[in-house]
C-alpha cells in the first residue's frame, strides 16, 4: 500500500464540498471538505478488500494532511505542491492549495459510517476481520507517505510526529477511547508500530 | 539622519502617486530600506499572484543558491491589480499561512498602478520576509528604477516570462527575461530560476530571431553594460549567433530531479532550472 496516481485521483474524486473555516492564525480560509454517503459506502464495501483498503487508505491519507496542516504548518505548502505534482495527472489544469479532508473525525469514519452504516451484520464482519487482519498495513502506508516526504520534498521526524499524535489537542477526540473501537485499535497499532 | 522616502530606490514612483506616509508607514518603510541595505533580494517580473518565491526561492530548498537566502522579495506585474476586491491579496497571502505583520498600500488616483509593501512572517522560517509590490507598472519601469537606485538584486526568479511566456507584447520598451543575463552587472544578478531552460532558449531564439536587436536596445535603456552595444554592431545573423553562444553558455541545473521537488510551480515544474550567472 503506497500512495499512487490512481489512488490520488480517486481521493480527490471523492465528493466535497468547500467552506470557510479559520486556519491556526485565525485567518478565514477555503477548506474542501469530503463526505460519502451510505450509498457510496456500500458501493466501496461491494468491491470487496480493494473497496475497504481503499476507505481506509482515504481517512489514513485525510490523517496525514491534518497533522501537516495543524502541527507541521512549516511543510503544509511543501506537501501538498509535491502531491500535485508526483500523483495529479490533472495539476497543471487546476492549481491545488488544499486537498480535500474527511469531514469529521477518524473515529466517526471507521467506527460508525464504515462499521454500522449498513446495518448488514454478515458485511460488517468481514470488514472488521478485513480491516483487523490489514492493520499494520494501513499503519505502514501512514508511514511510508512520511517517508516519500522526507526522501524527496521536506523533513520530518517521523517517529516523533506519529508519537505525538496522542498528545494533539486538535486530535483528542479523533479516535474513541474505547480499546474495542477500530479508531482505538488503529491508534495503539500506530503508536507501537515499528 | 532622519529616515524619508527619497531614500528609497521607488522614490520616484511615490512621488509619482502623490504618497504622504503616515509616521506609522514611514517607520516600516525605513526598516524596510534597511533590510533592502542589508539582506538579499529577489526580483519576480511579471508575477501575477503567484507567491511561490516565498516559499522556494530560498537556500534550505534550492541548495545551489549556497549562501543566498533572500529576505526580500520584490514582485511586479502589468496587468494584475487587487482593485476589484479590497484586501484580496491579504487573504491569497492567509491562505498560505503567511501572517501579515505590517502593510504600506498606495495607489494612484486612476486606481491603475498601486504599490504594496509587506511585511511578513511565513510558516517555513522565524524570520520576517518582505514583499514589495508593483502593479501596472511595466517590469521595465521596476529595473530602472533598481538600477538607478543601485540595488543589487542578486536572484531573479522568473516562471512564465511576462514577454516571451505571457501578454507582454503591450510594452514595446519590453525587455524578456532571457535577455537579463546582459543586466548582471547593473544587478548584480547571480542566479536567475526559470523554466526557459536552454532547450528552450533555442527554440526562442529561433522564433524571434527578427526580435532580439529590439531587446537589446531595450536592455541597453536601462543597462550602462557597454558590451551590449558592441552586440548590437553585429549583423543579424552574427547576433543570432553571439547570442546563442552567450545564453547557452551559462550553466544551468534542473531543479526537480530524481522526483526531488525543489522548486514549484503548477505549470513548469519539471523544466525550471537555476542558471549560475558569473
Amino acid at each position: 500500500m503506497k500512495l499512487t496516481n490512481c489512488f490520488i485521483s480517486k481521493y480527490y474524486d471523492l465528493p466535497s464540498y468547500e467552506r470557510y473555516s479559520f486556519n491556526s492564525m485565525q485567518y478565514n480560509f477555503l477548506k474542501k471538505e469530503w463526505y460519502l454517503s451510505k450509498n457510496d459506502i456500500e458501493s466501496y464495501i461491494n468491491k470487496g478488500s480493494s473497496g475497504i483498503d481503499f476507505l481506509w487508505q482515504a481517512i489514513i491519507f485525510n490523517l496525514f494532511i491534518k497533522i501537516v496542516h495543524y502541527y507541521h504548518k512549516n511543510n503544509y505548502k511543501y506537501c501538498v505542491d509535491f502531491i500535485t505534482w508526483r500523483f495529479y495527472e490533472s495539476c497543471q489544469d487546476i492549481p491545488i492549495q488544499y486537498i480535500p479532508i474527511f469531514k469529521g473525525k477518524f473515529k466517526n469514519f471507521v467506527d460508525e459510517y464504515l462499521l454500522t452504516v449498513l446495518n448488514k451484520n454478515k458485511k460488517n464482519k468481514f470488514i472488521s476481520d478485513h480491516s483487523l487482519i490489514n492493520m499494520n498495513s494501513y499503519c505502514a502506508f501512514l508511514f511510508s507517505i512520511f517517508e516519500l516526504m522526507n526522501k524527496d520534498c521536506c523533513e520530518f521526524n517521523i517517529e516523533e510526529v506519529i508519537a505525538e499524535i496522542k498528545d494533539y489537542e486538535e486530535f483528542k477526540d479523533e479516535f474513541s477511547d474505547n480499546p474495542k473501537s477500530m479508531s482505538c485499535i488503529f491508534k495503539n497499532t500506530l503508536l507501537n508500530y515499528k | 539622519m532622519k529616515f524619508t522616502t527619497d531614500q528609497l530606490f521607488l522614490s520616484s514612483m511615490l512621488k509619482e502617486l502623490e504618497y504622504k506616509p503616515t509616521n506609522n508607514e514611514l517607520s516600516l518603510l525605513n526598516e524596510l530600506s534597511d533590510e533592502m541595505a542589508n539582506m538579499a533580494i529577489s526580483y519576480y517580473p511579471s508575477s501575477g499572484a503567484d507567491i511561490n518565491d516565498l516559499f522556494y526561492a530560498n537556500n534550505k530548498k534550492v541548495e545551489l543558491l549556497g549562501e543566498l537566502n533572500p529576505s526580500v522579495f520584490i514582485h511586479s506585474d502589468y496587468f494584475y491589480s487587487d482593485h476589484n476586491s479590497l484586501n484580496n491579496f491579504d487573504r491569497h497571502l492567509h491562505s498560505h499561512q503567511i501572517d501579515v505583520k505590517g502593510s504600506v498600500k498606495v495607489y494612484d488616483k486612476s486606481k491603475l498602478k498601486s504599490i504594496y509593501a509587506y511585511k511578513l512572517k511565513t510558516s517555513i522560517s522565524d524570520d520576517f520576509k518582505w514583499l514589495v509590490l508593483f502593479w501596472g507598472y511595466y517590469n521595465e519601469e521596476v529595473l530602472i528604477d533598481l538600477i538607478n537606485g543601485k540595488i543589487k538584486v542578486p536572484l531573479i526568479y522568473s516562471v512564465c516570462d511576462g514577454i516571451t511566456s505571457g501578454m507582454g507584447g503591450c510594452n514595446t520598451l519590453s525587455i524578456p527575461t532571457i535577455t537579463y543575463p546582459f543586466l548582471s552587472v547593473d544587478l548584480g544578478i547571480k542566479y536567475i530560476i526559470t523554466e526557459q531552460n536552454s532547450e528552450h532558449i533555442k527554440y526562442i531564439i529561433e522564433q524571434n530571431n527578427d526580435q532580439f536587436r529590439t531587446w537589446l536596445n531595450n536592455v541597453l535603456l536601462v543597462s550602462k553594460n557597454p558590451s551590449i552595444k558592441n552586440l548590437l554592431e553585429l549583423s543579424n545573423k552574427e547576433l543570432e549567433k553571439e547570442l546563442t553562444i552567450r545564453l547557452l553558455q551559462i550553466e544551468e541545473h534542473f531543479l526537480n530531479t530524481n522526483g526531488r521537488l525543489r522548486c514549484f510551480d503548477y505549470r513548469f515544474t519539471d523544466h525550471m532550472v537555476i542558471k549560475k550567472i558569473y
